[in-house]
């Protein structure tokens, strides 16, 4: 295979701590001192304060050479992923961040599938253990479908868990995301943080380069262009880059879901009591029905070392629609019966929002530009199942073709969609393409997630009640209380339907 | 009980921002913004009420302030709490509203994401 022959650079996985040195030399090279630094002090450190560098003390990225291989847009999963990948290729790879440092701006629902980072990037999993940047080995996933008073829950818990090969590990990730650019920077690729990227440079139809806002001192603002062979884009889920470039159409309103995220500290022990999880270990809990008030949506609880993150969202059409402020329904979760005492006197330490592409199979743009290749969630991939694992793939599949196009010493559109067919050759791309009917089905049947978890929650509740009556009779009140709700028939027709796309 | 908050606004109080000096959110035509007709979904679902409604009663348009209305300031943009996620982007049914992230380095900076 073509991809055999690339340059045979065997690294020694190294302790992070011996490369800190290497990566503040490298930083004071690049002019971002201070803020490299700062990030190596912030992974180092197991929970770092808010230590916000001073943006005054930038200094323009003078020392960063004009020309490299790769130009990454965005130190995301995605984008320090690719960063990683390629530069262990040996290529020159820049990648640049719009946040003070990376992470800074990303939000999560916070698991780290490690079995996937195990395909990805098996070299990191060892040092994922070792420099322990998780919070929490979860031991315990549940799903509640919830109505207004009663839960009915699904769950699955054992020691298991906790043991090789893990499964998920909850995280924060303004500690996991300058972490893995980190881990980018010490296998040779250069960050640039702190600089936003304003649009891609063409020649004619081929991306040649980035144009990027540029701090010059005093109060003034300029630009500067930096160039490379390709530019791979992984600027987030608002496609702002690559749509001006003309690369990606921006989507609907129905396809972008909107999550706001509340975190509270709350001691560890306490976590550990409240949630029934061993030290160390945490909890998942998906949350469906109740939580996005009658639109289709989802939330989920999870526990870090000494906070717990709450999180709920739904499509932005579907709030504007119903004039909802998604906080209303993350106050509203706050408050349920179930969930109050999980959350009893904690503190509210931060307020977060963030967009999730809900577009699925039918909304990943084409991949592969003259001189660029789009991954992560501008291409659509991150999805509220998977997580950011599409966007780690993505990544992936992109360096295996951004290498094989240096060998061939061509970056046409034609050589990088390379990056798309090995993208779908992959469970990712099989597993949306199964999906593909299923946010239709769920945009035409906005009612099933708040409809059947009514119904679901009020069955089991009548099942469970125990009253002097027969077992025959004890069906027919569950049925009637699934009546109650909804038609039969409706249950009927909406579970063909759902068979259908299923099928 | 853990603290609650009615006020998206005052939520984001909890946030470490660095505000940049200029605002990367505007409204293309800040006097469209008061056509009947228009839910402003913006006023509405913002999650960090950074659009804040200036004119009057949003149910009456005829109480609207006149003199607002002719500076064509309807809508303020508090865009030193934006969280930067974008919804306006899609929100507006006009598309009247211009969003990019703040200048590098700026803007709200999560500890905990």
């Amino acid at each position: 295979m073509v991809l055999r022959r690339r340059k045979a650079k065997t690294r020694r996985p190294r302790p992070w701590r011996k490369t800190a040195g290497r990566l503040v030399l490298r930083a004071a090279r690049t002019g971002a001192g201070a803020l490299l630094a700062c990030l190596a002090e912030r992974t180092r450190a197991r929970r770092p304060e808010p230590a916000l560098p001073k943006v005054e003390d930038r200094k323009s990225p003078t020392a960063i050479p004009n020309r490299h291989d790769v130009i990454v847009v965005g130190a995301g999963p995605a984008g320090s992923t690719a960063a990683y990948l390629m530069a262990r290729q040996g290529l020159d790879v820049l990648f640049i961040e719009r946040g003070p440092v990376p992470g800074s701006k990303n939000v999560g629902g916070a698991s780290i599938a490690v079995q996937i980072w195990q395909e990805v990037v098996p070299e990191l999993v060892p040092a994922l253990f070792e420099e322990h940047v998780y919070e929490r080995i979860l031991t315990r996933q549940e799903y509640w479908v919830m109505a207004d008073d009663y839960v009915l829950s699904v769950g699955v818990r054992g020691p298991g868990y906790a043991r090789p090969p893990y499964n998920r590990l909850s995280a924060i990730k303004s500690h996991i995301d300058p972490w893995l650019a980190g881990k980018a920077v010490a296998a040779g690729a250069t960050l640039l943080s702190g600089y936003r990227v304003d649009e891609v440079i063409k020649d004619g139809e081929q991306a040649v380069g980035v144009r990027v806002d540029h701090d010059v001192g005093g109060d003034g603002r300029g630009t500067r262009e930096l160039l490379a062979e390709v530019i791979v884009i992984a600027e987030g889920v608002n496609p702002i880059v690559s749509h001006k470039a003309g690369f990606v159409s921006m989507p609907g309103a129905e396809v972008q879901s909107l999550y706001v995220k509340e975190t509270l500290a709350l001691p560890a022990e306490e976590l550990e009591r409240r949630f029934g999880t061993g030290k160390d270990e945490g909890a998942v809990i998906g949350i469906y029905g109740y939580p996005t008030a009658g639109l289709n949506g989802t939330g989920s609880i999870y526990t870090n070392v000494a906070s717990v993150g709450i999180n709920v969202g739904t499509s932005v059409a579907g709030l504007a629609r119903v004039g909802l402020n998604p906080n209303e329904l993350l106050e509203r979760v706050k408050a349920h019966p179930s969930i109050r005492p999980l959350i009893e006197e904690g503190k509210t330490i931060e307020y977060s929002a963030h967009l999730i592409p809900d577009a699925g199979y039918n909304g990943v743009p084409k991949l592969a530009h003259p001189g660029a290749v789009i991954i992560g969630d501008t291409a659509s991939l991150v999805n509220g199942t998977l997580g950011i694992v599409p966007a780690m793939v993505s990544a992936k599949a992109a360096t295996q073709a951004v290498v094989h196009a240096k060998m061939k010493g061509d970056f046409s559109e034609q050589t990088l969609r390379l990056y798309p067919r090995l993208l779908r050759q992959t469970f990712v791309w099989r597993d949306l393409r199964l999906n593909r009917y299923a946010e239709d089905y769920l945009r035409s049947h906005p009612h099933v997630f708040d409809t059947y978890a009514r119904v679901v929650t009020q069955a089991a509740h009548e099942a469970s009640m125990v009253y002097p009556d027969t077992s025959r009779q004890r069906r027919r009140r569950v049925l009637s209380a699934v009546r109650k709700i909804v038609p039969l028939t409706k249950v009927a027709r909406d579970a063909v339907q759902a068979a259908w796309v299923e099928f | 009980m853990a603290e609650m908050w009615p006020d998206p606004a005052a939520k984001t109080s909890r946030d470490v921002f660095n505000p940049a000096p200029a605002s990367e959110v505007w409204l293309k035509d800040p006097a469209a913004c008061g056509a009947p007709g228009c839910g402003r979904p913006c006023l509405v679902v913002c999650p960090a009420g950074v659009f804040e409604w200036l004119g009057g009663p949003v149910d009456a348009e005829e109480v609207r302030s006149p003199a607002l209305a002719q500076a064509g300031k309807l809508i303020a943009v508090r865009y030193d709490r934006c969280l930067e996620c974008g919804a306006c982007l899609y929100l507006c049914p006009r598309e009247n509203v211009h969003f990019n992230y703040p200048a590098g380095g700026y803007g709200v900076y999560y500890v905990h994401g």
